[in-house]
């Protein structure tokens, strides 16, 4: 039996919020009397600086070697208190948290002596554990310091150009094949009109020349092991059926393929076709050629004509229909999921046509017909006739703030890119008019408010309160019913042409990257950060962060600061020589081990393996969930600092009568 | 002319009777307007469903009562299939409607009704509008 | 197939060529429809306020009464359809009104009696393919389908039909040789019981509906409501006098088509229409033989 611990309790108010419910002046009596307590007092903030130097000061003086905070939840300050204790010269696992607050005052109130008597049997416990604590230092993990970047839109690249300018390799890996994402197919942006293209594609050029970046688009993440500092990546690498090393991006496949005008153009979001073999759009990165599998009639049939017109055109001999997938294996330190967002379909969307009328689009649509690079080569001209548009409609909140039908949440930018779409449309068609139905008007950015004002007064937005009921064909005019809720006023519009703001939502297969990298999803699929207001970029998973719209609907400068912040989380990770695991995990009596493996086959983190008829531990790997002791036949697993022993004379003070 | 509003009338008894018979939250509605958008009837109302709704809400008991817009609601719910926040405003309607007729009012008047509808109109619509607009 | 048939008043009255081209193109197919004994008026409308307890008693009655006749029941009223299957949730869903309702009838009822439409026993329970194969004549007219509200509103209850974007009546219309005419205002309310309060309304809603699909190239509208049928054809009358222009359009009960169809001699009362029929089926040559009184 070791010499017997030196104990002290320090008991906290918490202002109000503890010593409102709990006798504090009993609890202080009762616990200073209990074996092992040398030294017990209270202070009204123990986590301000005035506490924590009398926890110092005290540890000093009375040669404390065993502390207990009685406070608030440890989740709170839990790592304070034990960077005090080792200030004060003893191992920061020696002191320990009793929770009087969450599982005391806060949910007892009113209750006061019961309340006290529950503090005082809590703080026995706590005292009972350290008692038999022993001391412990943290465990060192190497990092490998290389980051991944999963999605390559605004959101991926800045953070893939934040980590790579500061000294770190990173894989960006995009499922598309370039780089660029939603905002490549913006022709202007909110609210200084700038195009879209001409701020991003530098961007896109650094990324693509970047020394520390190694791109690696038309690829999807398979699968992801490991843990902070040490993660795998398995990426599948998709055959584009053209060797890239050799293409040019000249685009003479592209025209001389037999399927070209035929296949759906998705950079047009289906208006304008294209052929199977594509340059997905001019400014893209990498420039490349690649072969639409699903559509190529030599891919899907095996013949296409004598010989297929794409491999004849290319005087790079790049064509390559024998290229198959790849599979490369990456080791990162970092993730960062920047996998952004998708529109809902209008097809969804049943009083306005189930996606069925033509000149019923949505607003990526009226982004690509207002773009040089677009369908119409920028002129508004409606897909039904090509006429242009004199009378058009814009619907706000599609699917959105729709508990009922659709999404609950606010897409936040919609109110801000139909101004910009209303503007834009009569830049070039003088004498059109704009119509936009809309709930509320959420221009809460910088210059935002100034920039929807703009649009009502030089370019005549006419905006109407209410949402519209029933959209239909009618002859060649696209029938709109609303209502005018300022003057209740039903409202009746022959529209030329009809655009939606359809609701964001998560991209398809968010929820399956989720899964993969073991992070959490709120119930609409946007991946969940750490902490809604003061964690925006972590996850819960150490290591992995989240950048963009992934995360929630946000317009490009937050995805830009989001992205940034993401990055510099990246960095700090990898600044240090390694990284440190708590060393609360479990620990093996090699003498009692029997080697019979119940442990490793529970363990949901795989740390533990069986080796020379003994159980190893991967210190780096435990996370101290402890199933593997409570299923240990023979005791020998037990978590450190939390062991069998410990815990049954933990109960027993829990639970003595008196 | 001003309304004055206090926690008596937007939490008060007539808006309580309205949530109690009709089983909505009325503040749920978020008065987008897409039920007037969509009522066949409301080009012959005076005031237009969305803002009887807003009238409710700010407890304004005789100038609902007293619309010709509850009697002109034909029941054809065409407004809650569309509403994105789920308020029945069928349900509001009848009992706005209730409340009238439970004072012991007929509203159709049955002695005024031209002898060819009479003669000629399916019982089911006698039926129903008896029990929807008189006591 | 034996089926349970609940006519309602109207049927009985004023909607007897509803009633009377059902039953000959029941029998036609094979559906053997067994009158309710004992049936009573079901109350025509759904109580929507919450304590309106008893405006569900009566709904309550036949659809027990139904269930000891074998549990399955057929209507061809659109509001006796509306009124039996809402009732039929509530009871089937709420513990208290079920017991409440329950102490109103002679014996206990759980909710259990499938209430069906006539259209859906055509389209679940003997399918339009093979109705099609029933038929003797195609009916080569361009006909409107027009639903009104009580047949799919509200959804979640009713469940019959899309209620934005329906399709059972233009499918029943093909199977019988129908060219069929789309138009926006098929699902729109033609006025209803304000037929009774408030003509002028009911009359201006009607129009546009009649107005819609006649601009639509519509010949003839198929109903399936007594009451949309009133508002529809008797208030055209109004229609000619109001409207300068207004063309005219015959009305038709989906089963009166169907008739037509199976060549079937329930003949056609002009009596029972306002916009005679007659003209249009015999530019048509879909009349069989003379008018019948």
């Amino acid at each position: 039996m070791k010499k017997d611990r030196r104990i002290g309790i320090f008991i906290c108010w918490c202002g109000s919020n503890i010593a409102g419910t709990i006798d504090i002046k009993k609890v202080v009596e009762e616990t200073s009397r209990y074996p092992g307590v040398v030294f017990c007092t209270d202070y009204i903030y123990m986590c301000s600086d005035p506490g924590q130097e009398l926890i110092k000061k005290t540890i000093k003086e009375k040669k404390l070697d065993g502390v207990v905070i009685s406070s608030c939840s440890p989740t709170l300050h839990e790592v304070t208190f034990r960077k005090t204790a080792e200030s004060a010269g003893i191992n920061p696992y020696l002191l320990e948290v009793a929770n009087i607050r969450e599982q005391c005052s806060w949910v007892h109130a009113g209750e006061k002596e019961k309340a006290t008597e529950k503090a005082i049997k809590i703080i026995k416990s706590m005292v009972e554990k350290v008692r038999m604590n022993e001391p412990l230092s943290p465990v060192g993990v190497p990092i490998t310091k290389k980051a991944l970047i999963i999605g390559s839109g605004i959101a991926g690249m800045q953070a893939a150009l934040d980590i790579a300018n500061s000294g770190y390799e990173v894989y960006v890996v995009e499922r598309n094949p370039s780089i660029g994402g939603h905002m490549a197919q913006l022709s202007e942006t909110f609210p200084t009109l700038d195009c879209a293209q001409c701020i991003m594609t530098p961007k896109m050029v650094d990324v693509g020349h970047h020394p520390n970046i190694h791109l690696l688009t038309y690829s999807e993440v398979e699968e992801i092991k490991g843990y902070v500092g040490n993660f795998t990546a398995r990426i599948k690498r998709k055959s584009p059926f053209v060797d890239w090393a050799k293409c040019t991006g000249c685009g003479e496949c592209a025209e001389a393929c037999v399927l070209k005008g035929k296949v759906s153009n998705e950079f047009n979001v289906g208006m304008g076709k294209k052929g199977a073999a594509y340059i997905p759009f001019p400014q893209a990165v990498p420039l490349k050629a690649t072969i639409d599998k699903d559509n190529c009639i030599f891919l899907t049939k095996g013949k296409c004509g004598k010989s297929p017109a794409c491999a004849a055109a290319c005087e790079a001999k790049a064509i390559d229909f024998t290229k198959k997938d790849e599979e490369v294996e990456i080791k990162v330190g970092a993730i960062v999921v920047a996998i952004g967002y998708d529109l809902l379909q209008k097809e969804k969307i049943a009083e306005y046509g189930y996606g069925k009328y033509k000149d019923v689009i949505d607003s990526l649509q009226f982004e690509r017909l207002n773009s040089a690079s677009g369908p119409t080569r920028g002129e508004i001209r409606r897909p039904s006739d090509s006429k242009i548009p004199k009378e058009v409609v814009f619907i706000q909140c599609v699917g959105s703030r729709d508990p009922e039908k659709h999404f609950p949440y606010c897409s936040k930018i919609c109110c801000m890119y139909t101004a910009k779409h209303a503007m834009l449309y009569k830049h070039k068609v003088h004498d059109g008019q704009a119509y936009i139905f809309y709930m509320d008007i959420r221009s809460g950015g910088k210059a935002y408010e100034e920039f929807v004002q703009r649009g009502v007064e030089e370019d005549s937005i006419f905006y109407i309160r209410g949402r519209v009921s029933k959209v239909f064909q009618e002859g060649d005019k696209v029938i709109v019913w609303g209502a005018d809720t300022l003057t209740g006023k039903k409202i009746e519009i022959a529209a030329d042409m009809v655009v939606l703001a359809m609701a964001m939502m998560p991209s398809a297969g968010a929820r399956d990257t989720a899964k993969k990298l073991k992070i959490s999803t709120d119930q609409h699929g946007f991946l969940s950060e750490a902490h809604p207001k003061l964690r925006p970029v972590e996850t819960l998973a150490a290591g992995i962060y989240l950048a963009g719209c992934a995360q929630g609907p946000k317009d490009i400068p937050e995805t830009v600061a989001q992205a940034s912040g993401a990055a510099a989380k990246v960095v700090a990770l990898f600044s240090g020589k390694e990284l440190m695991h708590e060393p609360l995990v479990a620990h093996v009596d090699e003498e009692i081990c029997a080697g019979c493996g119940v442990c490793a086959g529970l363990c949901a983190y795989e740390a533990i393996e069986i080796k020379d008829k003994k159980a190893k531990v991967n210190e780096v790997l435990c996370e101290g969930c402890g199933a593997c002791s409570i299923a240990c036949p023979s005791g020998a697993m037990q978590p450190k600092n939390y062991s069998k022993k410990q815990v049954l004379r933990m109960l027993a003070a829990a639970t003595e009568e008196g | 002319m001003r309304i004055r509003i206090s926690r008596k009338n937007v939490r008060g008894e007539f808006v309580k009777k309205v949530e109690e018979l009709s089983g909505q939250k009325l503040l749920s509605c978020y008065q987008c307007g897409k039920c007037t958008a969509g009522c066949p009837l409301s080009f012959a109302m005076d005031i237009p469903p969305n803002q009887v709704v807003r009238l409710v809400q700010l407890g304004q008991e005789d100038e609902v009562l007293r619309c010709k817009t509850i009697w002109l609601c034909a029941s054809c719910l065409m407004c809650s299939s569309r509403c994105p926040r789920g308020v029945e405003l069928p349900k509001i309607m009848e009992a706005l409607r209730a409340l009238v007729l439970r004072r012991g009012i007929d509203v159709t008047d049955i002695p005024k009704i031209p002898a060819d509808v009479l003669a000629r109109a399916p019982q089911q619509a006698f039926v129903s509008n008896y029990r929807k607009h008189t006591s | 197939m034996k089926i349970s048939y609940y006519p309602g008043c109207t049927l009985s009255t004023k909607a007897k060529s509803l009633d009377k081209s059902a039953r000959a193109v029941a029998s036609a197919i094979g559906i053997e429809l067994v009158e309710l004994p004992n049936w009573t008026c079901c109350g025509a409308a759904f109580p929507l306020v919450d304590d309106n307890l008893i405006g569900m008693a009566a709904a309550a009655r036949i659809l027990a009464n139904a269930k000891k006749e074998g549990g399955k029941l057929t209507t061809l009223c659109a509001f006796c359809y509306n009124v039996l299957k809402r009732t039929n949730n509530v009871i089937a869903t709420d513990k208290e009104k079920r017991k409440r309702l329950n102490m109103f009838l002679e014996e206990d009822y759980d909710g259990s009696t499938k209430v069906l439409h006539f259209i859906e026993v055509l389209r679940d329970e003997v399918g339009f393919e093979t109705l099609s194969k029933k038929i003797k004549k195609k009916v080569n007219i361009k006909v409107a389908p027009y639903y009104g509200c009580l047949l799919l509103r509200p959804y979640e209850e009713i469940k019959l039909d899309d209620p934005e974007a329906p399709s059972i009546l233009e499918n029943f219309l093909e199977s019988i040789g129908c060219e069929v005419v789309d138009f926006p205002y098929k699902v729109e309310c033609c006025g209803s019981y304000l037929a009774i309060s408030s003509q002028d309304a009911a009359v201006d809603c009607s129009y546009s509906i009649l107005n819609s699909a006649i601009r639509n190239g519509a010949e003839a509208i198929a109903v399936s409501c007594p009451l949309c049928y009133f508002n529809l054809d008797e208030r055209q009358k109004e229609m000619f006098d109001r409207y300068k222009g207004f063309r005219g359009v015959p009305i038709f009960y989906f089963t009166q088509l169907l008739a037509l169809a199976m060549e079937l001699d329930v003949g056609v009362d002009p009596n029972q229409h306002f916009v005679s029929p007659l003209p249009l089926l015999k530019e048509k040559g879909l009349l069989k033989m003379e008018v019948t009184r």
